[in-house]
């Protein structure tokens, strides 16, 4: 017995046994690919113990563990439970507790709904070392949560997106108790107001990155911002209180800034952004997208100033003259341009923005539906390391235009032609991008399976297909996408209505497969959805949304195989509450869940249903009916455990 | 991506010239339309719009009764809505609204 043990407690035959563990587990660090890594784990309890004792970064997707894992990881940085099922402050303290948590740096929250304020304290004091906090869209959390990641001294980025309950009380707890805060964002939290962000500005001296998109603050708050010297980003999203006086008082300001957002800024003109440049003529990064009407000479004039440093321009929902664009093409050193729905934008104006701007990667021409096949080829002559393109709505292109990016773009990474009616000849050309990782085709009705098997024929590193309602396609397309794109996460064949179990049969080989959308698959049974769920152990979200045939078979299939599931839209499907009772209690990792108009489940089959999950969900869709029927204690428990509950009114229609 | 944004309220279109209030994401029937531009929507309701006047017009699904849609505070045109259809499969879009994707933003989301 002992004898096994030594010669294979090296870790196998050969030199291995004599490497040590430390260089052994170097050896393991290198190796990158989560895949391989966990290879690597299950090869002998040597390299098991190497891999462990060099792991850096966690995530775990359920709470059981989470204690037993925090013990065997001791150089853990960074530790991700956002996906974790279950999560509540009680669980979280216990597994602290136990565990060896001087490195971690690191934790991410976000959406982990059933935290609260005493498990971040437990948090704060098992990990003395933490730098990075993400709390976001944990929506319930408030000031008292606030107050217990103020006592995390070393705290320099944190973010508190979507902490709705957070005030200025929170936030003045937070800042005076980390004052070396270096990225801070505050996102959706609507409570702050002026007063908290003037005490910020006057504690937190490091700040270099801070988002107040969507907050009521106003001028006020530009004012005391003004004065971060360390500043560098600022993002004001939709903050519909600042206007041109507030940009003009940044434009005075001390900071550093070299990336603002004040998209959807309804009170800001073209003006206030020209005086904002004035003082800033470092500024890489600018985005306006959805807020000015009208472009002023001045910030064109302005923006000459920025020809050396300005990389990303964002002017979406604007008129823009051919001028306009021979202006914005004096920033030669652009690399992203966006003009998504912007009125008036021709061949001619692309031409003479192009032709100044060669090093451009990434061009948003969504909705510019005067563009012809010649601006294809201004930017194919011009822009030779174009990655992202985005053509939606363009319906004046076709493959000609097409044939010259694809032969002059090597870079092409990913390409939107959504209702643009592109056919099957515009797939050939594409063909030759073998870069190609996201193909968006959705409204191209007349793609069919011959235009799939150019793409399956060399796009082998295609990870986003999207073929929304491309209802020409068959299940011979499928099978060819299955043999040539292997690598495939994402995939929406919605409203494909041709599509059989026979075609998901051969999805079932797609490996890789996280997110499956898959509405109105009218012929698709529990048949089909097993082959997916038995071949695809990535899955992560499947919408079944119309699917009228899924049935509670379907509904087995998922509850057997598919144990990563964490979103499902089941809503018109023929399924009955003993289906749906066992689905939610047999998947762990569920947590967002969709079933609107499951008319053949009962009220008790919702009760027993929902009750088995009960910890575990956190958001869900129901019909607004049941609100009324649902036992009140149910609808209590699953709030306090943090679900939120979405009721909607819809009338009962089957389309097909 | 994999999920929703979480809600602070309804989710709203405005106006893309004047960020009036002018439709609901929840009251959306469909997403394949075509407007005269390119891509619309079908929404069961509207707000804030003025209607004009009834006018035929030959659409690609065949002849219906329209009355163009225009945002109530800058006049910008919207998209129309169906008053009659004269098929019996296309009945289902009478009294509701089409907006053209390239005139409504995103306003809280």
């Amino acid at each position: 017995m002992s004898e096994e043990v030594q010669r294979y407690g090296g870790g196998g035959g050969g030199g291995m046994a004599a490497l040590s563990l430390d260089l052994l587990g170097q050896v393991l660090d290198r190796v990158r690919e989560p895949r391989d890594r966990k290879a690597c784990r299950l090869v002998s309890r040597a390299f098991a113990r190497a891999e462990a004792a060099h792991r850096r970064a966690l995530r775990v997707l359920r709470r059981e563990p989470l204690a037993r894992l925090l013990r065997a990881f001791r150089a853990l940085e960074r530790l991700d439970l956002s996906a974790c099922a279950s999560l509540d402050d009680a669980s979280l303290a216990a597994a602290l507790s136990g565990a060896d948590l001087a490195g971690v740096r690191r934790v991410c929250l976000a959406r982990a709904s059933g935290v609260g304020w005493r498990g971040l304290d437990a948090l704060v004091a098992a990990c003395p070392r933490l730098e990075a906090v993400d709390l976001s869209h944990c929506v319930g959390a408030g000031d008292r949560e606030a107050a217990a990641l103020a006592a995390a001294t070393g705290l320099r980025e944190l973010s508190l997106e979507k902490c709705l309950g957070v005030t200025d009380m929170g936030l003045a707890k937070v800042v005076v108790g980390c004052p070396r805060l270096e990225k801070l964002s505050l996102k959706w939290c609507r409570e702050i107001s002026d007063i908290g962000i003037d005490l910020l500005s006057k504690k937190c001296h490091d700040l270099r990155s801070l988002d107040i998109s969507y907050l009521k603050v106003g001028n006020e708050s530009l004012r005391s911002i003004s004065s971060l010297e360390k500043l560098e980003e600022l993002a004001m999203v939709c903050c519909s209180c600042i206007d041109d006086d507030g940009l003009e008082l940044l434009g005075k300001g001390s900071n550093s800034l070299q990336s603002v957002d004040v998209s959807r800024c309804d009170h800001v003109t073209s003006q206030g952004l020209a005086s904002l440049i004035d003082g800033h003529n470092f500024l890489q990064k600018l985005n306006a997208a959805d807020s000015l009407h009208e472009m002023r000479q001045s910030f064109l004039s302005n923006l000459a100033k920025l020809k050396d440093t300005l990389t990303v321009l964002r002017l979406d929902g604007l008129e823009v003259a051919s001028s306009v664009l021979l202006a914005i093409g004096g920033c030669n050193n652009l690399v992203e341009i966006g003009l998504s729905k912007c009125n008036g934008v021709t061949d001619e104006g692309i031409s003479s923005l192009v032709t100044q701007c060669s090093h451009l990667r990434v061009i948003d021409l969504t909705c510019c539906n005067l563009l012809t096949n010649n601006a294809l080829d201004s930017i194919a002559e011009n822009c030779k390391m174009v990655e992202r393109l985005r053509l939606e709505s363009c319906s004046s292109i076709s493959e000609k235009g097409l044939e010259q990016i694809a032969t002059s773009c090597p870079n092409l990474k990913e390409i939107d032609l959504t209702d643009c009616g592109v056919n099957d000849a515009a797939l050939r050309p594409l063909a030759k991008c073998s870069e190609l990782l996201v193909l968006k085709l959705g409204l191209c009705s007349s793609i069919s399976d011959k235009g799939l098997a150019f793409i399956s024929s060399s796009c082998g590193k295609l990870i986003e297909l999207d073929l929304y309602r491309c209802n020409s396609i068959t299940d011979d397309g499928l099978a060819a996408l299955a043999n040539g794109c292997k690598k495939i996460k994402m995939l929406n064949l919605c409203y494909c209505n041709k599509i059989t179990d026979t075609g998901l049969g051969h999805l079932g080989s797609l490996e890789e497969l996280t997110n499956l959308e898959l509405r109105c698959l009218v012929r698709i049974t529990g048949i089909g959805i097993s082959s997916v769920a038995i071949g695809c152990k990535n899955l992560i979200e499947i919408d079944l949304k119309r699917c009228y045939s899924v049935d509670d078979a379907g509904l087995w299939a998922l509850a057997r195989y598919a144990l990563n599931l964490r979103q499902l839209t089941i809503s018109y499907c023929q399924v009955t509450g003993l289906g749906l009772c066992h689905l939610l209690s047999s998947l762990r990792c569920l947590q967002d869940v969709k079933m609107v108009h499951l008319s053949w489940v009962s009220i008790e089959g919702f009760e027993m249903a929902l009750r088995a999950a009960c910890g575990r969900l956190k958001k869900l869709k129901m019909l607004s009916g049941l609100k009324s029927v649902l036992s009140p204690e149910l609808l209590q428990m699953l709030q306090a455990c943090g679900c939120r509950i979405r009721w909607v009114n819809k009338p009962l229609v089957y389309k097909d | 991506m994999v999920f929703m944004a979480e809600l602070v309220g309804p989710r709203v279109y405005s106006c893309c010239n004047c960020r009036n209030h002018v439709c609901l994401h929840d009251d959306i029937i469909s997403k394949a339309f075509q407007g005269r531009n390119g891509r619309a929507f079908l929404f069961s309701h509207a707000m804030n719009v003025v209607v004009g006047a009834k006018e035929d017009r030959q659409l690609m699904t065949g002849l219906h009764t329209v009355a163009d849609i225009y945002c109530n505070d800058c006049r910008e045109l919207l998209g129309w809505k169906y008053e009659r259809a004269y098929e019996e499969t296309q009945k289902y879009k009478e009294g509701k609204f089409i907006f053209e994707k390239s005139k409504i933003v995103k306003e809280n989301w």
